[in-house]
């Protein structure tokens, strides 16, 4: 694949094409998770470990980035493109989510690998895992389309990651328990931190919903996004 | 506005806060028009291409696309656009930005490889198609953005600055290319701050101050416009204030040039109509002895569309 056409294709060939950006986004969510799955910690604590990574790469990932595409005016330059703006906040958030995806399922497997899980904890796990990393990078898009500046952008990342993980339960013992559900990253995060039995199969499809809600969000907003300044 | 026309302003407003960058601008495009549009630093030219790029909301007025308004994003396909940055994929190969960009216009495969090859060869860029854009010249990145604004044979052409950082051949190259597309139905919207080009290129030129148009038409009958103007190109030994010459009657425009040994006074006037040219030159010339000014060479020469530029310039509040 050596000439993209697709947003996404672009994305992985710029992420795959010099060893430092490899680096960064293959082997340090690599050496910073393996260690966390392998380590004889209590498994709650690797739960919660993860989930806030999964949270961190895809809010801090798609925002900072964004906005640094925002501000370099390449949004300006692709907004004259025959394709709709919803149609390239779709592409960016599918192309996010796929490369995190990538990052993170190692690390992933390691954990699921070391956990003892069930085969239906693990199946919740797999399933609810994108609706998680679709969530994360919308929410992404969303404090990056709501950001007048890097500044407020990383403000407000932080906001949202502190604010996604208490709503959802990521953090236990905080948050309110009904909104475990509503957002995409609660099933994800229960299941694995409930180390057997996890979160019911119903779950996954209300994780999904969620992460759709969020997704028709960005969409909704996206013509703001690629507005010129 | 027109069916016929292929772009079209009526009363274009737009502000940025109290900043009033286009006021009530009317203009409209043919097929196969090459217009030049020029100004000062913010007279508001990028701001009426991203406005007929449709990247920017009219405060006031309206802009159709072949006569469609509001605008079909679907006429996208026909646009191609070069911005006064230098939007591109750092990591990526020269080749593989304009490939990307080419096939996001939903050419076929073979007839974007047909027109990237055709472009990077006639804009020089061919040796260089498959090193990393990081690696890039100022000037190189100009020509990669040129090639991908023009890959798609757009049949609406905004371009600002386009020969901003190209070398001599790469100019005279887009000048062609510019010309070619036009004589092939394509219409062309240009900024530029190069008065030689705009008169060599636009069949028709714009000439905005303040976010107003104040002058349009074609390069020729612009010039004659400034009936009985004269231009005195001074050398002088030293520089002297200014301020005076401007007062002189007949007198409507001064700039100062420091590019050679000696500085160059461009005057440009209007001579009377019952004593001519020649009392015009006395009198600058007399002008420029009394502020203590040596003259090392002098020259009278007919206007220019530079000097419509320095002479709306010279009208500015």
């Amino acid at each position: 694949m050596t000439r993209p056409h697709r947003f996404w294709q672009k994305e992985f060939l710029e992420a795959t094409r010099s060893r430092r950006a490899f680096v960064l986004k293959f082997l340090l969510p690599l050496l910073l998770l393996a260690p966390l799955a392998l380590w004889a910690v209590p498994g709650p604590m690797k739960a919660v470990g993860f989930s806030m990574a999964v949270l961190f790469i895809g809010v801090f990932g798609s925002s900072v980035r964004l906005i640094h595409l925002r501000d370099s005016r390449m949004l300006e330059r692709m907004a004259v493109l025959p394709i709709p703006p919803h149609g390239l906040a779709a592409e960016y958030v599918l192309a996010s989510s796929l490369l995190d995806g990538l990052q993170l399922f190692v690390p992933l497997v390691l954990l699921i690998g070391t956990g003892g899980y069930s085969i239906p904890s693990i199946t919740v796990i797999l399933v609810a895992f994108p609706a998680a990393l679709i969530g994360a990078n919308a929410l992404g898009v969303l404090v990056a389309s709501l950001s007048a500046s890097a500044a407020e952008g990383h403000l407000f990342a932080v906001l949202s990651v502190i604010g996604a993980a208490v709503l959802s339960g990521t953090v236990p013992g905080m948050g309110p328990i009904w909104s475990t559900w509503l957002l995409p990253f609660g099933p994800f995060s229960a299941t694995l931190r409930a180390s057997v039995d996890g979160a019911p199969l119903a779950a996954v499809p209300i994780a999904w919903l969620s992460a759709t809600a969020l997704l028709g969000l960005v969409l909704v907003l996206s013509p703001r996004l690629f507005r010129s300044r | 506005m027109s069916p016929g026309d292929v772009l079209a302003l009526d009363g274009v407003s737009k502000a940025f806060g109290s900043i009033a960058a286009l006021r009530g601008v009317t203009l409209a495009a043919g097929e196969g028009e090459i217009i030049g549009l020029l100004g000062g630093n913010g007279s508001g030219k990028s701001t009426l291409l991203r406005l007929a790029a449709g990247l920017l909301r009219p405060d006031g007025g309206a802009i159709a696309w072949w006569g469609q308004h509001p605008l079909d994003r679907r006429s996208f396909r026909k646009i191609g656009v070069l911005f006064d940055h230098l939007g591109h994929w750092d990591p990526l190969t020269g080749y593989e930005n304009a490939w990307y960009f080419a096939r996001s216009y939903g050419l076929p495969p073979d007839t974007v490889g047909a027109r990237l090859d055709v472009l990077f060869e006639r804009l020089e860029l061919r040796k260089r198609q498959d090193d990393s854009v990081a690696t890039y010249s100022y000037g190189m990145r100009r020509k990669l953005a040129l090639i991908e604004a023009l890959a798609h044979t757009p049949r609406l052409l905004l371009l600002d600055e386009p020969s901003m950082g190209l070398d001599y051949h790469a100019r005279l190259t887009l000048y062609t290319l510019l010309q070619d597309a036009a004589e092939s139905g394509a219409t062309v919207v240009f900024a530029s701050n190069d008065m030689h080009e705009a008169a060599a290129l636009a069949t028709r030129v714009v000439l905005l101050q303040n976010g107003r148009m104040v002058a349009a038409g074609a390069p020729p009958a612009l010039i004659r416009s400034l009936d009985r103007a004269v231009r005195i190109d001074l050398r002088l030994t030293a520089p002297i204030p200014t301020d005076s010459l401007r007062a002189i009657p007949g007198v409507e425009g001064v700039s100062e040039e420091t590019d050679g040994a000696m500085p160059l006074l461009r005057v440009l006037g209007r001579a009377g109509s019952d004593d001519g040219s020649a009392a015009l030159l006395a009198r600058v010339v007399t002008g420029v002895v009394e502020q203590g000014g040596k003259i090392g060479a002098l020259e009278v020469s007919p206007p220019s569309l530079g000097d419509l530029f320095l002479q709306s310039m010279g009208d500015e509040p």
